[in-house]
């Protein structure tokens, strides 16, 4: 009973915040748009090792992720620490032992871990046609294009997302975003071909 | 031999803004059988709110409602208001 009392007020304080949602956006994107630059780029370079492009592109996801997790760790449990402080000076007394004590932790790993997740999954969703055609599992002609059409697909909805949150058309948010990708396809161009 | 039951506290409680006073209601009334509950806010702060707390039932344990509310991050100011009725046991 407790216990899942203490799963519905973390549920509670994260909804109420929005703050694993935001973290899921930052980090996605973060995540979106380094794997899709890591397959433009061998594109431009007419890479076709698809052993070398999933390497990497596999090595980039868990390193973010990793990253994710580890950023979201320090930050958020010395804010939350600091927030515990906060409010045992307005409430006069000391917190230990009670449910704000307890879900600390839990709040942390929980924001923690989506932090740290969404870059992995959406990273593996783009470098999905590389690798079901390296496994064999499904005949693709282009698979990177298609990791391609996929990374920008993600980043036109995460884009589209925020700007639905934020009250902004969501269409002139999602092609923000591919505006963005753009701009990092012509760097990568302007700075490797 | 007389027994004595506490059948209604109003108690000054001071909270954080979370839990929000559903659930601090909820699980106040979730510590005892057959209790009603009622919490009115009567002051908010930044952080935290004022609060009473009236609760009804036929035989109130202050101490398991006391723990409740201390476990929820709240702490009760003072006990406003009390009605205890006294019984005869029946040997």
């Amino acid at each position: 009973m407790a216990v899942r009392k203490d799963v519905a007020f973390v549920h509670d304080v994260i909804r109420s915040e929005g703050i694993a949602r935001r973290y899921m956006i930052v980090n996605g994107f973060d995540g979106a748009l380094t794997v899709l630059a890591l397959c433009v780029g061998f594109l431009i370079n007419r890479q076709t090792d698809l052993d070398l492009v999933l390497s990497a592109g596999i090595s980039a996801s868990v390193a973010l992720a990793v990253s994710g997790v580890n950023s979201a760790w320090l930050s958020e449990s010395a804010e939350r620490k600091r927030q515990l402080m906060e409010l045992e000076s307005a409430m006069l007394r000391d917190l230990k032992g009670s449910r704000h004590e307890r879900i600390r932790v839990w709040l942390v790993l929980s924001i923690a871990l989506s932090n740290g997740i969404t870059p992995l999954l959406l990273g593996l969703l783009i470098l999905m046609p590389i690798g079901l055609q390296r496994w064999g599992l499904i005949h693709f002609d282009e698979p990177m294009r298609a990791s391609v059409l996929i990374g920008l697909s993600l980043l036109f909805f995460l884009g589209a997302l925020t700007g639905r949150i934020s009250g902004e058309q969501w269409l002139l948010s999602g092609l923000r975003a591919l505006l963005v990708a753009g701009i990092t396809a012509i760097l990568i161009f302007a700075l490797t071909f | 031999m007389i027994d004595t039951n506490i059948t209604r506290l109003v108690l000054d409680v001071l909270k954080p803004r979370q839990p929000g006073i559903l659930e601090f209601a909820e699980t106040i009334a979730s510590l005892l059988a057959d209790t009603s509950v009622e919490v009115a806010v009567l002051e908010i702060d930044e952080q935290t709110e004022t609060v009473a707390v009236k609760v009804r039932g036929n035989a109130l344990d202050y101490h398991c409602l006391e723990k409740g509310i201390t476990d929820m991050g709240a702490s009760v100011h003072s006990i406003d208001e009390v009605d205890v009725c006294s019984t005869s046991e029946k040997d």
